[in-house]
């Protein structure tokens, strides 16, 4: 009796092992996960959502979005690093992480995940409260050097997104802000509403209605290209300062995962971004989606995390791993 | 008059009004200064972590008093404030003629219980993931239906022997059911 | 706008379909928000999806609908099982639990629906009548003024929390010192983690506040055998007197209006709402009258608070088009997928989209009172069932509710630890409750404290702003006012 129980314990180890080795031809027979490290209701919630219900249809099998909140996203994108890497867990990485890893010893680094695919990037703004006078990005440069620092930016927490656009911002505009850091995009958009701040970088989509509206005017989109919601509303290279930032968006695996699971998993998301109907859907949400496959989307954030370095260092945000 | 006799004062206030008894009702418990201990003690741990980490000071640009400027405002009065009432309460048993008799709040007849319940969970807690939130949930449910029926002193006759197992397994059915299905809930 | 509102209300109420759909959006959020660990943002998140197939204004109604049943629903659990459905029912426990203990679970339940109601007529007269005035008056508190209301606030909590004072305000602070545990809001430096990586998101209030009052009461009932006798399960009577009804109803008024405020301000939440008024009716009666063991005024601050919340959140929403809590930028979030970008100009482009909001609300409001009635009565026979199942029962969900909230087991652990500590405390004598107040007003404190510093790098701000001047003149009055009059007495011979 006892023998047999331990011939087919032995039996399914095996049986384990091969299935190790036969997964890329099974992949995937069970649920895939897609971790978004923040929680639920965010925009990149809303973007995942859509995505996980399109990759659905071609992988054959659900993808289930899953949050996992807390610390800037780094506890979420840590258990992912740290998960098996048979590709049923993934992950949405944004710029937040790059930042990240250089900031907070517990994050993980970029060459601990594999890039599936890139979504896009949503450009990242400049603009500047109704009270300011503010009307171009000539004004706010000749505003900002007269007197430096006196200008206060409203962004998010050291680190994120819209940080890290203000200080690239700066290095680009030659001017010097006082960041003013908030929680949210909602109390960002409060902020230059009410005067507390006398410019605020967020994305488009934050502060396009209240562009409309005249409460404040957003001076320059951080793309490389117009974009759609804004289409009169000039890029920073078109006003002769080169720069394109924002939030860029992008699905992980775990470095070790098979290349033939990631390829299943890339041609799945592909097909979900390039469905016309999810285009229309993420369109309208203010979503920029610009797909990018694996190779090209591991250079893409490779060539990011090069050149955001010398930036997070300046602005004094390296603490750990210092290159 | 020590900060600590100014700051206790509304306390004292608050004991007075309360004791209308004799002198045994005057005086403080035992456990009254374990509570300043305890406000003290983690008042040290949260210092100790605070003057332990390098990276704090690293934060502070302009005009910002820094990640570590509330904590330490609050540790400290935390410290001054637990040593306060520790000071507080010996005065009182002091004047009053040493401490109030235990009135059996910590006797393990009625500790063994709920420390049991305590070492269980984290038990639970641990076996979610290995076994999986069903299985984990079921053997904790059976278990504690089953201790809980016997502290009600209610008797054991046969049915129990089906009832109560089924109750647990329902229980731990049920609220996997809703919240993994229900409400998609990624449960381990 | 009136003619609006009056078209589309008569169609929603001639249109069964519709009155349906209200009906279970709100059903739907009752027992979402009923469930410990799914909050109303949750809530709003899973249902989201549905409502990309609706048209705007349908959309409107479902997710109002689950949006207002789930923050009235959290109160059921927090009254029933003494564990917060939503952080915005955590104080609704404080007064309710002990009612439902004494075998006025149902009087306790009439009161948390009649003051959610006023709350969330409340919150729809604000929101109709005053939206653009106090939208604009919302701009005049900026970090300093936020700051001050804090310290406001944690002030009247300190001096009003139930057993010793001076223990309550260190309770107060222990909280604010929690408050402090994980990364940093404005450098992302991480602080108090102890080495632990999973501290550095926080402490999260769901699994604290399912841990010091949830868990830590059932350790507390473990400690003697349990009595089968069902005093608790009794449902004495449903309805409270209406004199008693009546005696309550300033401080439903007074809670509504601080509940709309504090929604007002964006990302300040039905938490922090709650607070504040439990903390004002706890400073007006605290002399007369006992909180903590069953005190009806508090449930009525608490849910007058929260339910009014929901039509101040909506504000900024309709005319800045800021979300004023998470729960409206999920509403955000459904709009955009229909194109609908609200912004300020929304009253002036899409009248009938903001009559839809009055309409949805008014609805839920309503439904919420007519299927909540006949409900109670259900809810409140939960308790009947044998002492075994009811606190295996709410193990169980403690354990499910403090994971759901961010998917992590890490703060199941967290629930656990803040059960034994929170009942070790307890036996003590330290009063748990400021903690809870501490955890929730204290980060909202330091991060508007410190920006403001970044922001005026002075501290004279706090005194030359008229607000905030007239705000600090207040707490240290309140603040002095009990010592001046203990001074007095010890100085007066007796």
């Amino acid at each position: 009796m006892k023998l047999k129980r331990f011939a087919a314990l032995a039996l399914s180890v095996a049986m384990l092992g091969l299935a190790g080795v036969g997964t890329a031809a099974a992949f995937p027979d069970k649920p895939v996960t897609l971790v978004v490290p923040w929680p639920a209701g965010g925009g990149s919630d809303t973007l995942m959502r859509m995505i996980a219900e399109g990759a659905t249809g071609s992988l054959g099998q659900p993808v289930v979005v899953v949050n996992k909140p807390g610390a800037g996203g780094s506890l979420g994108l840590r258990e992912v690093a740290e998960s098996p890497p048979d590709g049923y867990t993934m992950s949405m990485v944004a710029t937040g992480f790059i930042a990240e890893q250089y900031g907070n010893p517990n994050s993980p680094t970029l060459d601990q995940y594999k890039v599936v695919a890139f979504i896009g990037v949503d450009p990242a703004i400049i603009a500047a409260g109704k009270d300011t006078g503010i009307k171009t990005l000539e004004q706010l440069v000749a505003e900002g050097k007269a007197e430096p620092g006196k200008l206060r930016n409203a962004n998010d927490q050291a680190g994120g997104t819209a940080f890290v656009a203000a200080s690239l911002m700066e290095i680009a505009l030659g001017i010097d802000l006082t960041l003013v850091p908030y929680q949210g995009s909602a109390p960002v958009v409060q902020a230059i509403m009410s005067g507390e701040t006398q410019t605020a970088t967020p994305s488009v989509t934050d502060l396009i209605a209240q562009h409309k509206a005249g409460e404040v005017t957003i001076l320059a989109v951080a793309g490389a290209e117009r974009h759609f919601l804004a289409p009169d509303i000039p890029t920073f290279t078109e006003a002769g300062f080169p720069l394109v930032t924002g939030t860029v968006r992008a699905i992980v695996v775990p470095a070790e995962t098979p290349d033939e699971v990631v390829a299943k998993l890339e041609a799945a998301i592909m097909a979900a971004l390039g469905d016309e109907d999810f285009k229309k859907r993420a369109t309208a949400a203010g979503f920029s989606i610009a797909p990018l496959g694996s190779a090209d989307a591991t250079a893409f954030l490779q060539k990011m995390d090069e050149d955001m370095y010398p930036v997070l260092l300046e602005a004094g945000l390296v603490k750990v791993r210092q290159k | 008059m020590s900060r600590a006799g100014a700051t206790g004062k509304p306390a004292r206030r608050h004991k007075a009004g309360q004791a209308a008894g004799g002198d045994e009702e005057r005086r403080p418990a035992l456990a009254e200064l374990l509570a300043g201990g305890a406000f003290a003690g983690i008042a040290l741990v949260g210092m100790t972590s605070l003057a332990n980490n390098e990276y704090l000071e690293l934060g502070r640009t302009g005009s910002d008093p820094g990640p570590g400027f509330v904590p330490w405002i609050a540790l400290t009065v935390l410290l001054i404030g637990g040593v306060g009432h520790i000071l507080i309460v010996l005065r009182r048993a002091l004047v009053h003629g040493g401490f109030r008799a235990a009135d059996g709040g910590f006797s393990p007849a009625r500790l063994w219980m709920p420390g049991l319940m305590l070492l269980s969970l984290v038990a639970y807690q641990a076996a979610l993931r290995p076994f999986g939130f069903l299985s984990a949930s079921i053997a904790f449910a059976i278990v504690w239906v089953v201790i809980l029926h016997w502290r009600s002193g209610e008797g054991l006759c046969a049915r129990h022997v089906v009832q109560l197992p089924a109750e647990g397994v329902a229980l731990a059915v049920g609220v996997y059911l809703i919240f993994r299905h229900g409400i998609q809930v990624p449960l381990p | 706008m009136l003619t609006e509102f009056s078209t589309l209300a008569l169609e929603v109420l001639t249109s069964p379909w519709l009155l349906g759909l209200g009906v279970c959006a709100t059903l739907l959020g009752i027992i979402l928000g009923a469930l410990p660990g799914i909050s109303s943002t949750m809530t709003l998140a899973v249902l989201l999806p549905f409502s990309f197939s609706m048209s705007p204004h349908v959309a409107m109604i479902f997710l109002i609908g689950a949006f207002y049943g789930s923050v009235y629903g959290g109160s059921i659990s927090a009254i029933l099982l003494n564990i917060p459905g939503t952080p915005g029912s955590m104080v609704t426990q404080l007064d309710g639990y002990p009612m439902a203990r004494r075998g006025d679970a149902g009087q306790a339940l009439t009161y948390a629906l009649m003051a959610s109601t006023i709350g969330g007529l409340f919150g729809i007269v604000g929101l109709m009548l005053f939206a653009p005035i106090l939208a604009e008056a919302a701009f005049a508190f900026q970090s300093p003024e936020y700051a001050v209301i804090m310290v406001f606030g944690l002030s009247m909590l300190a001096y009003a929390s139930p057993g010793s004072t001076y223990l309550g305000i260190m309770s107060g602070i222990l909280g604010l010192a929690l408050g402090m545990v994980g990364l940093d809001v404005v450098t992302n430096l991480s602080r108090f983690d102890f080495g632990i990586h999973r501290l550095q998101g926080g402490i999260n209030i769901i699994p604290f506040a399912v841990g010091i009052f949830g868990l830590a009461e059932v350790l507390r009932l473990l400690e003697k055998p349990l009595d089968s006798d069902r005093s608790a399960s009794r449902i004495v009577s449903l309805w409270p007197s209406i004199g008693q009804i009546a005696a309550r109803f300033g401080t439903a008024i007074r809670s509504s209006a601080i509940g709309l405020l504090v929604g007002i301000i964006p990302a300040a939440g039905s938490a922090v709402a709650v607070s504040i008024s439990y903390a004002q009716e706890k400073k007006l009666f605290g002399k007369r009258e006992t909180f903590g063991d069953g005190n009806p005024r508090g449930i009525v601050a608490a849910e007058a608070g929260n339910n009014a919340c929901v039509g101040g959140a909506l504000i900024p929403l309709i005319t800045l088009g800021i979300p004023g809590d998470t729960m409206t930028a999920v509403l955000i979030g459904a709009l955009l997928v229909h194109g609908l970008r609200p912004g300020p100009d929304l009253f002036v482009e899409h009248p009938d989209f903001i009559a839809s909001i009055y309409v949805a609300l008014a609805l839920t409001v309503l439904v919420t009172f007519l299927l909540a009635l006949p409900l109670m009565r259900v809810f409140a026979r939960l308790l009947s069932v044998p002492p075994r199942i009811l606190h295996v029962g709410v193990l169980i969900l403690c354990v499910t509710g403090s994971y759901a909230v961010q998917n992590a087991l890490f703060d199941v652990l967290l629930m656990i630890f803040f059960g034994g500590a929170g009942y070790l405390l307890a036996k003590v004598g330290v009063p748990t409750a400021p903690i809870m107040f501490g955890l929730v007003l204290g980060p909202v404190l330091e991060e508007n404290l410190r920006r403001t510093m970044i922001v005026y790098g002075d501290w004279s701000v706090f005194l030359t702003r008229p607000i905030c001047a007239a705000m600090l003149a207040v707490t240290v009055l309140i603040i002095a006012f009990p010592l001046i009059t203990a001074l007095r007495q010890r100085l007066t011979p007796t």
